[in-house]
């Protein structure tokens, strides 16, 4: 039983994280351009990445689709960083997301802690 | 197995199972995930065996991060079709948009130099893969040869009535370099945003 339920966490969060993870991102950057690492970083800190490799993809997904702009910045320690910033696009993406986001997680919350009853 | 050889060999794994990917895309995709190493290994102050190993670890399999270049969840915004409004957000128009521009109207109204201009523009596109900017190119080089070889030569010694009256069916290959090249790039984007959407 144990180890049916664990399974089945194991497949849950990378479903979950599909979509997720990347507006997360948008949300980090929304008030600061940040640089790929430090972003891997704070999702990592968060649980919110399992392998941080995976981080890139996803950040070059997000500059196709110009939801993010980049530059190179000299570093004091190191090469130049990629900077990565929210373009207009990005946010008007991002603010969609906070409100489908909290009707979703609203509902799903509502549910588990039995505060909305059948039929309700 | 020591530090060096530890990275060597995680790189060269990336490598090998993202040769699928365009190469650009691949290249740059291996140089991110190396400066991640690097600034790992910065930040740490030491690069051991142990340490090395833990920064591999929490990369993930390289598998993981092919996996999800290529089986890649759609963001919003790429449900909307890929040719989208000349003018994008920032009252810009995109990199794509003004090739095409260059490529299709440039053809006309700056014969010779416009497709050429375009395929310069396209060069600078993040959407089209190498491989696609490439075969661009030699669409326009191949369409443009002839007319190139034949018609300025004539324009320069001033002979061109003898363009009109005996070299006028390669005129239109003049603007068709640009229009083929545009149609194929046009023709590719859409079909693999189709091909990618079925995936999903």
């Amino acid at each position: 039983m144990r180890g049916m339920v664990l399974s089945s966490t194991r497949k849950l969060l990378p479903e979950l994280n599909r979509g997720i993870v990347e507006h997360c991102v948008l949300a980090l950057i929304r008030d600061e351009e940040s640089y790929a690492f430090e972003i891997v970083r704070v999702l990592g800190a968060r649980g919110l990445v399992t392998s941080e490799g995976t981080i890139y993809p996803l950040l070059g997904r997000l500059r196709r689709d110009r939801l993010v702009s980049t530059i190179w910045r000299e570093s004091d320690s190191g090469p130049p960083r990629r900077y990565y910033k929210i373009t207009d696009e990005g946010r008007r993406v991002l603010d969609t997301f906070v409100v489908d986001w909290t009707g979703f997680r609203d509902a799903v919350d509502g549910l588990l802690d039995g505060s909305i009853q059948e039929g309700e | 197995m020591d530090s060096v050889t530890l990275v060597r060999d995680y790189i060269g794994r990336l490598e090998a199972l993202a040769s699928s990917l365009p190469a650009d895309r691949r290249a740059e995709l291996v140089d991110e995930v190396e400066e991640h190493i690097e600034f790992a290994l910065a930040e740490a102050g030491h690069a051991d065996e142990a340490t090395v190993r833990n920064v591999l670890d929490r990369l993930g399999p390289p598998s993981d991060i092919v996996a999800a270049e290529a089986g890649a969840a759609p963001t919003a915004r790429m449900t909307t079709p890929v040719d989208e409004p000349l003018v994008a957000g920032s009252g810009a128009i995109s990199t794509e948009n003004r090739a095409l521009l260059l490529l299709t109207l440039g053809a006309f109204v700056l014969p010779f130099v416009g497709p050429v201009l375009g395929l310069w523009v396209a060069s600078g596109s993040a959407r089209w893969s190498l491989a696609q900017k490439r075969t661009a190119g030699m669409i326009v080089a191949v369409l443009l040869a002839l007319p190139v070889a034949t018609i300025i030569p004539a324009i320069v010694s001033r002979e061109i009535t003898w363009v009109f009256s005996s070299a006028w069916f390669l005129i239109p290959f003049v603007p068709l370099s640009g229009l083929v090249a545009a149609a194929y790039l046009i023709a590719t984007s859409t079909f693999e945003l189709t091909v990618s959407r079925r995936r999903d």
